[in-house]
């Protein structure tokens, strides 16, 4: 995955497997979601947790520009020469620009109807963002390796509110977490997100392979 | 001295205020609210006032509440509002170093 994709799933890999626990269930899971859940879902599932990106802002007051040559073969993204000389040695050659640093704000809230899941859910949200520093563990594209990003937590709001649609007036207590995670995007991703498609390929014989047995061909 | 700072908090406000405006359109703030919001800078900072009735409402604006996602306006006013109060301030200090004759 690729930037904000990646940052998204990272922070919801890094929410996960919060448990709280009452009468009915001694670990009663706490589920993350991107954006606030259907009504139908959210009747059921509480306590929960809302991941919602935001704001994007290029960070620039960490921004340079330039383009990174790269001979040792190490810390890569993509070759773009490869030189041969005479009979002497033969070098990859690795350049790439520099990326672009960006500030991804979240807000997380959590949402709660009975007052010991909040505090239980607090408890473990405070010490997954522990005020002014933090780093979060996000994957590269192939899953291959990470990076450690440095994390922020910005504010904490603790709000009450009234689930009206779900249960009459009963009381829903919520926190809110606004949480910055630094990340970059490098100039090539923005062109090939950019990228039209200029041509389809379509298999005019798709009948190459057979066709198993109890599937009609169309 | 003390006219120079509140000179240059009177002009940090001037800027700011149409500022936040335009940043409470672009999150889909009702005017009706944002309009009723203004912009105070002193000595601590910047600080968004408004009638204490509207708590809510902007809490429900800026955070979300259940039918709506968060429209983070203030959040997003907060953090450019750091730059751009840096630039009036250092434009303002500049100004009042010509003006004292300290380059000549």
């Amino acid at each position: 995955m690729t930037f904000i994709l990646a940052e998204d799933a990272a922070l919801k890999t890094y929410l996960a497997g919060m448990t709280v626990s009452d009468e009915k269930n001694p670990s009663r899971p706490v589920k993350i979601w991107f954006g606030y859940p259907d009504l139908e879902v959210r009747t059921q599932d509480y306590p929960f947790v809302v991941i919602e990106l935001i704001n994007a802002r290029p960070a620039y007051d960490r921004m340079h520009s330039g383009v990174f040559t790269d001979v040792d073969l190490q810390g890569t993204v993509a070759p773009t020469v490869f030189a041969t000389s005479g009979t002497t040695a033969i070098y990859n050659t690795y350049t790439y620009e520099v990326p672009v640093p960006y500030d991804l704000i979240y807000q997380l809230t959590t949402y709660c109807r009975h007052p010991l899941h909040d505090r239980a859910v607090m408890l473990q949200m405070h010490q997954k963002f522990p005020a002014q520093r933090g780093h979060l563990k996000v994957a590269n594209q192939l899953g291959t390796q990470y990076a450690y990003r440095h994390m922020f937590l910005d504010g904490f709001i603790k709000r009450e509110m009234a689930d009206v649609e779900t249960s009459g007036s009963r009381r829903l207590m919520s926190n809110v977490y606004t949480v910055r995670v630094l990340s970059e995007m490098t100039p090539s991703v923005v062109s090939s997100a950019a990228g039209a498609v200029l041509s389809v390929a379509i298999d005019k014989t798709p009948l190459q392979y057979p066709v198993p047995t109890g599937i009609t061909s169309v | 001295m003390n006219n120079f700072f509140q000179s240059a908090f009177k002009e940090a406000e001037t800027a700011l205020q149409p500022f936040f405006k335009e940043s409470a359109d672009q999150h889909g703030w009702p005017s009706d609210i944002s309009s009723k919001m203004t912009i105070r800078v002193d000595s601590a900072g910047v600080h968004v006032e408004y009638e204490p009735d509207l708590e809510k409402a902007i809490q429900d604006l800026e955070y979300g509440d259940l039918k709506s996602r968060p429209k983070a306006a203030l959040r997003n006013f907060s953090a450019e509002s750091d730059r751009i109060i840096d630039l009036i301030y250092a434009n303002k200090g500049i100004d009042h170093l010509i003006d004292k004759g300290v380059f000549g």
